[in-house]
């Protein structure tokens, strides 16, 4: 069954923050979590979880699945993750466009791929084997880049729409992790997004970033260790106008996690411009 | 325009490359454009990895990384990843080799007890994450003759850690606790803590036991019968009580269910 | 004759541990959400990138050169007695 997450926006869920949540029920649009973090067999972690479940709708974002290893992809793992989906429900279900398992070598982050035809098939292979397992659509996240193959005859935005048509797979858009790249990499982020099919999109990320200098050369780190800058903001409004809907928008936060305010406030206005953009886009295309 | 590189090769590659600084990133077939700076670019994908799996050790190891120091335990630390990458992608399971990874690391040849500090927050750890199950109530033995009982196994809590360790462990542990600040001394020569973890309901509870209880819950453990874990318990020590070990057992929820002994 | 002792012995010490239980306190349950829910200890999988380029120290090639690395200097201090002796 494909359920849906509402069009509002959700924040990441934190153990710092599982009390606070259960205490005052905040007005969240729902919450993500890493399934990875779930893994365990029982106990506390479990608990806060369903609690907060009871309450919020979920989203499952994974980090492990490794769906870009041209070795097969660890059926353990998918079966883990096919357990905790079976037990929670998530409203959504996401991974990344990324590899991180050779063999029985488990290497813990997103590492690039080229974007080759060969990738494509393998990718395309591996949600195929994702979704029929789960018995549903997941989507996929672009990655954060600093470092791209001279062998790619895809750009990532052409790349991610064939992975859409020959996978049926949908698109998680991290606003943040297409800056981020951009400016690594050296593209034009709002090119990227009009290049991107705008239906598969269904979900967006955002998140902070930090700036660290090589030599003379500026380098953004995804460290989801503060605020969303305000190019991002931009970048994320285009986006919105660009799609021209409501979508689930997702404040991600990993690094010096703050209070559940500070994340609730961002959240808040995510919400506020998604609606500003809709609200008069909808006025003038009534007028 | 070159023969692409088969992606299983280039993976290998890749990971070779973030196991060993003396590769560099023209080891890989990567993008011109941003070869200035494709060496600290690798560097990134090295620090994330290592990085996030030294705090995935510390958030493990904590007692650990408190007693040896930061730089014992960044050494300490990627030494074992380097021996024991991780080959699940859920944290949770990540870092069980690492108490035997340091009783035949040679830095810490001279701190042995290390070894069973690390056994005791791996212990911990794993109880945290075991099964939620209904314990055994003593209600549920009352209308079994005791004779049928001591026939019978019955089966710890799937949370249930049993340690048994030369030195005072537990001691170490609690004075090196989060927040837990004293000059208090402790004499590894003062005498060893036995202990058992176990998790009733969702916090770990840690118990210091008598040899002879550590003797019965063991032989519990490796499925013998209750009447056989008695006697060989009596046995090594001549001051178990049993009637007081088990009707505490009882009380304290160890149990999960009687079933047949192996 | 000694097997059936022992089995006296033991059938007895069960009779009499599943009294006392049955006489035992039940355990106490407490209210805060702590103890009801357990502890909440963050989970360690994210996709947030580390440090960067800033952080020192990428494999143990480099880290075994340095064998000041290699001595504990944390509150193993507090520890005496068999510190520097290894225990059989």
């Amino acid at each position: 069954m494909q359920t849906f997450l509402p069009s509002t926006s959700g924040i990441s869920l934190k153990p710092k923050h599982y009390k606070l949540i259960l205490e005052t029920e905040p007005k969240v649009g729902w919450f993500e979590v890493h399934p990875e973090n779930y893994m365990g067999n029982g106990g506390a972690p479990h608990k806060y979880l369903t609690e907060i479940r009871s309450l919020y709708p979920l989203s499952m974002h994974g980090v492990g699945m490794s769906l870009g290893s041209a070795t097969k992809i660890n059926e353990d793992h998918l079966n883990a993750l096919c357990k905790l989906v079976k037990r929670y429900q998530p409203q959504m279900i996401s991974e990344h466009l990324s590899w991180s398992r050779l063999g029985n070598t488990y290497l813990n982050d997103l590492l690039p791929l080229p974007y080759t035809d060969e990738s494509l098939k393998v990718i395309v292979n591996n949600i195929d084997r994702t979704q029929t397992t789960l018995g549903r659509k997941i989507l996929i996240e672009n990655p954060s880049i600093y470092l791209a193959f001279n062998n790619s005859t895809y750009s990532e935005p052409e790349f991610l729409n064939n992975l859409v048509e020959q996978s049926g797979c949908g698109l998680l858009l991290d606003v943040n992790n297409i800056f981020v790249s951009a400016c690594n990499q050296g593209f034009d982020p709002y090119n990227y997004i009009r290049k991107i099919k705008t239906e598969a999109v269904g979900e967006i990320h955002l998140a902070g970033h930090t700036v660290q200098k090589i030599n003379d050369t500026e380098i953004r780190i995804d460290d989801h260790g503060s605020k969303v800058i305000e190019e991002v903001w931009s970048l994320f409004s285009f986006a919105i106008k660009y799609i021209g809907n409501r979508v689930p928008v997702m404040i991600e936060w990993d690094t010096d996690i703050p209070e559940l305010s500070v994340l609730i406030d961002e959240m808040k206005k995510a919400n506020a411009m998604m609606n500003k953009i809709i609200t008069s886009s909808k006025k003038m295309s009534a007028a | 325009m070159s023969k692409s590189l088969p992606l299983i090769e280039l993976q290998r590659n890749f990971t070779q490359c973030l196991f060993d600084n003396n590769l560099h990133a023209d080891y890989l077939p990567l993008d011109d454009a941003t070869k200035s700076t494709n060496d600290q670019r690798l560097d990134i994908y090295r620090n994330n990895i290592f990085y996030s799996l030294k705090n995935a050790l510390a958030e493990l190891y904590p007692v650990f990384k408190r007693l040896t120091g930061d730089d014992f335990f960044n050494g300490a630390g990627l030494a074992y990843l380097n021996m024991y990458p991780p080959e699940q992608a859920s944290m949770v399971n990540f870092g069980k080799t690492f108490p035997e990874f340091l009783e035949k690391f040679e830095y810490a040849s001279n701190y042995k007890w290390l070894a069973d500090i690390a056994q005791l927050e791996l212990a911990w750890h794993q109880s945290y994450h075991e099964a939620d199950t209904v314990s055994l109530t003593p209600a549920d033995l009352a209308h079994i003759p005791p004779h049928k009982l001591a026939d019978m196994n019955l089966r710890l809590h799937p949370s249930f850690r049993l340690i048994n360790s030369k030195y005072p462990i537990y001691k170490i542990w609690l004075a090196n606790q989060d927040g837990v600040d004293n000059d208090e001394t402790i004499d590894l020569d003062a005498g060893g803590d036995i202990l058992c973890l176990y998790r009733p309901q969702y916090d770990v509870i840690i118990k210091v036991i008598s040899l002879g209880a550590y003797v019965f819950l063991s032989n519990l453990q490796q499925g013998q019968t209750l009447g056989n874990a008695i006697i060989s318990a009596t046995e090594s020590d001549s001051g178990f009580a049993a009637e007081k070990v088990l009707s505490n057992c009882l009380l304290e929820q160890y149990f999960e269910k009687l079933i047949e002994a192996k | 004759m000694k097997k059936l002792n022992k089995s006296i012995a033991v059938t007895s010490a069960i009779t009499a541990a599943l009294l006392l239980a049955s006489t035992g306190p039940a355990v106490a349950q407490s209210a805060s959400m702590e103890k009801c829910f357990g502890i909440a200890k963050a989970g360690k999988n994210d996709c947030a990138a580390g440090p960067g380029t800033s952080c020192a120290g990428t494999s143990t090639k480099d880290a075994q050169g340095n064998a000041w690395m290699y001595i504990p200097a944390g509150t193993c201090e507090k520890i005496v007695g068999g510190s520097l002796t290894a225990k059989k």
